[in-house]
């Protein structure tokens, strides 16, 4: 996988009034890039762990080598700490967050 | 030179004494930084049920030496409270996953040179030899992908024999992956 850098922080911009902790909004998980994981390994995991057909875990895949970052699954906040803890158990790099 | 063929009753998987020295000397030595043995959990009857820590559990600390960081990273990227929360459920538990997978690679090695595995023992073959490449990936400065850490050493730097191992199990996981997804 390509530049890996490290996590950051984005803030994005919200119409004023919106609550911060709008309980609809849904969590996800995103896998970010590292230059160890081999792309057939990331590709696999995806498979494994979330049932994704080959074409979809190898351009989730190809998101995370390109964009540095990908949303692999999204859900309540406890789904996604699941996932989170999947995805350490592999090697990945994983994080979760409100979207 | 290692030896990697799906047949119809499994993966077989030949490797070299040398080979099979420096695959469970690694697997070994990142069992001991993840803590040592694949022990039973403290409370049997929590493991049994999946019963998360009790609320007083204090959460562990969030580790210093980057390589083990890598295998044990925060799940918040913004949230240090929400990553030791995190920590606190789930670090026995991952660390007790990854010993496991690691101290079994290096027990299926050490019993012999040849050896024939189902689907799901090669899964955690591939896991663990994942988790040494991360390691050996810290310890070695690998942070792109152009190789630029590569270059950045010098011919005599005390690291290079790592390097070669480095790539060599790159190697390695990536064939048995292949025979494990052609299944």
């Amino acid at each position: 996988m390509a530049a890996g850098a490290a996590p950051t922080v984005e803030r994005v911009e919200r119409p004023a009034g919106e609550e911060e902790d709008n309980p609809d909004r849904p969590w996800v998980t995103i896998v970010w890039n590292d230059p160890v994981n081999l792309m057939t390994y990331v590709t696999y995991v995806f498979q494994k762990l979330f049932g994704y057909s080959r074409e979809k875990a190898q351009k989730l895949m190809l998101q995370v080598h390109h964009d540095g970052r990908a949303v692999v699954s999204s859900g309540t906040r406890e789904q996604m700490e699941h996932d989170v803890a999947r995805l350490h158990a592999h090697g990945l790099w994983a994080t979760l967050q409100q979207d | 030179m290692a030896s990697i063929k799906r047949r119809p009753t499994g993966i077989r998987v030949q490797l070299q004494p040398e080979e099979r020295m420096i695959i469970s000397a690694f697997a070994r030595e990142v069992a001991d930084l993840l803590g040592g043995t694949a022990a039973p959990d403290p409370d049997p009857l929590a493991a049994m049920v999946g019963m998360p820590p009790s609320p007083g559990a204090e959460a562990p600390e969030r580790p210093t030496d980057p390589a083990l960081l890598r295998l044990l990273p925060d799940a918040y990227a913004d949230d240090p409270a929400g990553s030791a929360e995190f920590r606190r459920l789930t670090d026995d538990e991952l660390r007790r996953a990854k010993t496991t997978s690691l101290l079994r690679l290096a027990d299926d090695i050490d019993d012999a040179d040849e050896i024939e595995l189902d689907d799901d023992e090669a899964d955690g073959w591939v896991q663990a030899l994942n988790d040494i490449r991360l390691v050996l990936a810290a310890r070695l400065g690998v942070d792109d992908d152009e190789g630029t850490w590569r270059y950045a050493m010098t011919r005599d730097d005390e690291r290079m024999p790592l390097v070669a191992t480095y790539d060599w199990l790159a190697g390695l996981q990536e064939r048995l992956l292949d025979a494990l997804v052609s299944g």
